[in-house]
């Protein structure tokens, strides 16, 4: 049990690596056989994480599950793991968002074999960077996660999925500049020359100066990738590139990665810089909600509404992270999960019923709510967790932002929640627009969602009504882990 | 057995539960799918007259719900006598409503749909008003939101329908965001959501005010709250929603935006009364909201021809008599009001879903001369008109007179005005509507072979009635359970009588106006650009529709344009420039060797070059 307890999160990275190496030694004809791999690795990684849940200590605190091996020790470079309250939902949240992914995407038939190889290889990632306490392997974490995007997008994608791939890697890529040159200036600045995030915060004192440098750096790197306004225009194009999975995981996870890295690298290393720049985060935190939950509502391609939604909520991610108090982290932090789940829906809906249907204009769409009621009213639950309807864990993670950030900025409290009646009305325009009203001609035979499509949409539909109704299923978690952040914050 | 009251709205939720599983996705239509949601919600009625006989041994449940920091939300439910009051009222016009449904509703393809979203309905409105806590009183009133815009958009086909679910939702949602505004505001100061602590530290005066003064605080607080209530119960300018809800099913119509869901916001104020009491500003505000709502609606509804438009606008104007009522101060005869009304308007409503049912129209015009056809149903419609145009000795008389009442010793002029002429038009517009129906010739072929509902149907309709004309003799009973036993205001006998007139006056004058039918008499006695105003529904909708949502749309694609060309158009100009930049400094690197080593020996002869004149 101690061996499992010290190995779990290794397990959790490795075998998903594993399984996409194996899926390379199979045939490429045997497609059903790497699906099933896929889905028992994927599969494996959610019972692991859920394992990891019951056995964290709530009492204890802190980091937990610690693994650490020398790696380079002359520089300072360890392979260290461990989870704290906040990492470990969000570790359960990527293999809950894999596992339904790997469903979601099992009617791909191009190249089923690379797919998903690299599906998993990426994942790896995505486990590493949450679970990583060593810079030099997070960042390596974080590059693993972002390039096999490039091929994803690139090969697998609809529409000009060329530039959406390019577009978005690039993107990204300068935000990973910014993190590697801010990385090498905390390693170098720090007394022991250490990339050990624990030794960090223990050993290092940097100068008010240097923090806030840093912590502009970091948010500026790490805030591309979790969408803030104005270097959020990757996200539009490359989630509606996608194929579903990868939409799925980029929007559900991978954004939460940029918000999570400005928190455990930007905020807990340099909390001076943060409460420096906390009234900048905050203000574009704002401007994302309204101006993302106004473009959404400006589309008229469902992907492209369900992109800007996620521009709109990572607003809300952003802004608790601002507000810098329990509640407000809390939230934020509870809105990483609420929004990964909600959005992984919602990608893994559009791609169905751009399958069945072949369009995604939704002036070209109605009434399909008769032909596929499954889909319609998943949508539905996914819309209601969108604009924070209680019941859902959207109102939970959304309350907690705004009750939380009242205490800090109230003005932004303010305009923050106009911009849930902007994505009220959004969202109940597409459900209208697409569900509701009369079928237009051309659309009589759309089947509803399939066995294994089935999977996706009743386990994240699930939790989302499950952590709306009982919140402390996750808040319980985050409660501990915000505590330790707020603590590196000097807040309490 | 009342301490149980607290688990009504789990066998609600229970009921929709087993229906949404078993029966929704075999689309079924067999009344066996009604039954969990029968049971559920007369168990719920049994459980809520229990709780009424026990509403002062102050009983309280709550669990812990959520864990943030120092703060630890709870969720419970309170028994008082307001919130015993509302369960009474919720449950038993809940139970007659999925009874006639059952009739109602035979052989819809959304059968147990219904019935699935109607147990919701019934589950989230009861939590909504033994709430013991702001918080969870904000998410029951979200949850019959949703309930509404699901039932609204019932029959989802029709696109109007679909358009009246979102209209709804998206507008009382302007108003929630204040109601959570004003819910965050006094949280903070008074340290909890629950609201027996704030009305503590509200009366002891100990809140902890995080900005301004006592009194100008709680003013923005109550307002706040009263945006909330704006919405929810369609006051002015927040009502246009109402009138398109009735794209519903007509027992929709009846039960959720009639008599309950639509009384939550009068509810809420009560609720609440604690806070408005002491905010005079505030309570002027809801005078005025009330006081005017109740009159526009009621010219509105004279000059409409939906049958079921006309009782919607007649909605409106009575929750504004209601609020005008908690603006005077007078919170139990808002309350009276609200449930005398809740029998009564449920009662209009269903006689009007009978009446559809058996001629297939809605138009009033198309009607005519179903008194012989449809006896139980013209007799009970006649009984609930009465009572709604006051008339003594049914309900309404009563309930309507306590608010006069409330004006008169108040002695403000604004809402005696208010008040006796929305009861002039309200007893001409009702009459108008039952003549119209009822008496006359038959307009149509369907009105001709109109047959009465069957019994499912007629049998609610006759009990209601009996609330309806009954219903006056609760006044003791809920002056009790709000104020205790307490003094009595005793009935001003000029008052009642003045108002009697005025509502017979209303009678005579539409009565001989409309016997003869033909063309709208109004259209002919009133000036042109009033009977426009009134048909164009004071223009409030056309502002909305034609300005506010125009606005907003155009201000969205504004913002997707710029996103798409600005703020993107940078980003792809930046990579323009850096593709540009390196094909022009291309020929730098075309691989030929020789030009690497002409450039090479340059570069060293210019470096050398420049040493040297250093030195030099």
């Amino acid at each position: 049990m101690e061996w499992m307890e010290r190995h779990t999160l290794s397990l959790i990275i490795l075998v998903p690596f594993i399984t996409c190496l194996l899926i390379l030694l199979v045939p490429p004809e045997r497609k059903t056989v790497m699906r099933v791999m896929a889905a028992v690795a994927s599969g494996i990684t959610l019972l692991l994480s859920l394992w990891l849940c019951l056995r964290f200590d709530f009492a204890k605190g802190g980091i937990q599950f610690e693994e650490r091996l020398e790696w380079v020790p002359l520089a300072g470079v360890s392979y260290h793991l461990g989870v704290d309250g906040v990492s470990i939902t969000l570790v359960l949240l990527t293999a809950f968002i894999i596992f339904t992914g790997v469903f979601a995407s099992w009617t791909i038939e191009y190249r089923t074999k690379d797919f998903l190889s690299l599906l998993l290889f990426l994942v790896t990632g995505v486990f590493g960077v949450f679970a990583s306490l060593d810079l030099f392997f997070f960042f390596l974490f974080y590059e693993i996660s972002v390039l096999p995007m490039y091929l994803l997008i690139g090969i697998w994608g609809t529409g000009r999925k060329e530039y959406a791939a390019m577009k978005l890697t690039l993107y990204l890529l300068l935000g990973s500049a910014f993190i590697l040159v801010g990385m090498m200036a905390t390693y170098f600045l720090s007394p022991t020359q250490t990339f050990d995030i624990p030794d960090l915060l223990k050993s290092a004192k940097f100068t008010t100066d240097q923090q806030r440098i840093l912590f502009l750096m970091f948010y500026v790197g790490f805030g591309i990738l979790a969408g803030i306004f104005p270097l959020h225009t990757w996200s539009p194009d490359g989630h509606a590139s996608a194929p579903t999975a990868v939409s799925m995981l980029h929007a559900g996870v991978l954004m939460k990665l940029g918000a999570f890295g400005v928190l455990r690298v930007g905020m807990s290393l340099m909390p001076e810089g943060a409460l420096y720049w906390a009234p900048l985060m905050g203000t574009i935190a704002v401007i994302n909600i309204v101006y993302g939950a106004f473009s959404a509502m400006g589309q008229t391609d469902l992907k492209y509404v369900i992109a800007y939604s996620s521009v709109s909520h990572m607003g809300v991610v952003m802004l608790g992270l601002a507000g810098m108090n329990h509640a407000s982290l809390t939230g934020s932090t509870m809105q990483m999960f609420a929004h990964g789940i909600m959005t992984g829906l919602f990608f893994a809906l559009v791609g169905l019923v751009y399958e069945k249907s072949h369009t995604r204009d939704i002036r070209k769409m109605g009434g399909f709510v008769e032909k596929m009621p499954g889909i319609a009213v998943a949508f539905v639950v996914g819309g209601l967790s969108s604009f924070g309807l209680p019941g859902t864990a959207g109102f939970v993670a959304e309350f907690l932002t705004f009750w939380g950030v009242w205490q800090t900025y109230p003005w932004m409290t303010y305009i923050g929640v106009a911009g849930i009646v902007i994505t009220a009305t959004y969202v109940l325009r597409v459900v209208q627009k697409v569900f509701l009203g009369p079928r237009p001609d051309g659309y009589d035979d759309l089947p509803d969602a399939r066995t294994t499509e089935w999977v996706a949409l009743v386990i994240l539909g699930a939790i989302i009504i499950l952590t709306g109704v009982l919140p402390r299923l996750l808040t319980d978690f985050l409660n501990v882990g915000v505590h330790d952040y707020l603590k590196l914050l000097r807040m309490v | 057995m009342g301490e149980l009251f607290w688990t009504a709205p789990f066998w609600c939720v229970a009921a929709s539960l087993i229906t949404a599983l078993l029966f929704v996705p075999r689309r079924s239509t067999h009344w066996v799918s009604a039954l969990p949601t029968l049971l559920a919600v007369g168990w719920s009625a049994v459980l809520a007259l229990m709780a009424w006989n026990q509403h002062t041994a102050s009983l309280h449940v709550q669990a812990q719900w959520l864990v943030v920091g120092d703060w630890s939300i709870s969720v419970g439910a309170r028994l008082d006598g307001l919130s015993a009051l509302m369960m009474v009222i919720v449950s038993t016009v809940s139970l007659a409503v999925q009874v006639y449904s059952v009739g109602y509703m035979a052989g819809d393809s959304g059968y147990a749909r219904y019935f699935a979203i109607m147990a919701l309905f019934t589950a989230a409105m009861l939590g909504l008003v033994i709430a013991d806590n702001l918080l969870l009183l904000y998410m029951s009133w979200e949850l019959v939101g949703l309930c509404s815009y699901l039932l609204i958009g019932f029959w989802y086909r029709k696109p109007e329908a679909a358009n009246a679910a979102k209209k709804a939702f998206v507008v009382t949602r302007f108003g929630d965001v204040g109601f959570l505004l004003g819910l965050i505001l006094l949280s903070y100061a008074a340290g909890t959501f629950q609201i027996d602590q704030i009305e503590a530290k509200v009366a002891t005066g100990t809140l902890d005010l995080p900005v301004g003064s006592l009194p100008a605080f709680v003013t923005v607080v109550s307002l706040l709250i009263f945006c909330g209530a704006v919405g929810k119960s369609a006051q002015f300018p927040l009502h246009i929603w109402l009138p398109d809800a009735m794209e519903g099913p007509t027992p929709v119509s009846a039960l959720i935006h009639a008599a309950t869901m639509v009384a939550a916001g009068v509810f809420l104020v009560a609720r609440m009364f604690f806070l408005f009491a002491i905010a005079p500003t505030a309570m002027q505000v809801v005078t005025v909201v009330g006081g005017f709502t109740a009159f526009m609606a009621a010219t509105i509804a004279l000059v409409q021809y939906d049958i079921k438009r006309v009782l919607a606008y007649s909605t409106i104007s009575q929750l504004g008599y209601m609020m005008m009522a908690l603006g005077l101060g007078d919170r139990v005869a808002a309350m009276f009001h609200l449930g005398t009304h809740a029998y009564f308007k449920s009662l209009l409503f269903l006689t009007a879903g009978s009446v559809i049912h058996a001629t297939h129209t809605q138009d009033v015009r198309e009607m005519g001369g179903l008194f012989g056809k449809m006896r139980v149903t013209a007799f009970t419609a006649l009984v609930g008109a009465l009572a709604l145009a006051g008339i003594f000795p049914l309900s309404g008389f009563w309930s309507k007179d306590e608010i006069l009442l409330a004006a008169w010793r108040g002695g403000n002029a604004f809402a005696l005005t208010a008040g006796v002429l929305t009861a002039l038009l309200t007893a001409f517009y009702m009459t108008r509507l039952w003549v119209l129906t009822f008496l006359g010739a038959p307009r149509s072929g369907h009105a001709e072979h109109a047959h009465e509902s069957p019994p499912v149907m007629s049998v609610p309709l006759l009990l209601l009635a009996v609330a309806a004309a009954v219903g006056g003799l609760g006044a003791t009973a809920v002056r009790h359970a709000l104020e205790g036993a307490g003094e009595h205001a005793s009935l001003s006998l000029p008052l009642a009588v003045g108002a009697t007139v005025v509502a017979v006056l209303g009678i005579a004058l539409a009565y001989r106006l409309y016997r003869l039918g033909g063309d709208e008499p109004l259209a002919r006695l009133v000036p042109k650009p009033l009977f426009a105003l009134l048909e164009r529904k004071w223009y409030v909708d056309d502002f909305f529709t034609g300005v506010v949502a125009r606005l907003a749309l155009l201000f969205a694609g504004a913002i997707a344009w710029v996103d798409r060309t600005v703020v993107d158009g940078i980003v792809n100009a930046t990579a323009w420039f850096t593709g540009a930049t390196g094909a022009r400094l291309r020929w730098l690197t075309n691989g030929q060797a020789q030009f690497y080593v002409l450039v090479l020996v340059l570069s060293i002869l210019a470096t050398v070059a420049a040493v040297l004149s250093r030195f030099q």
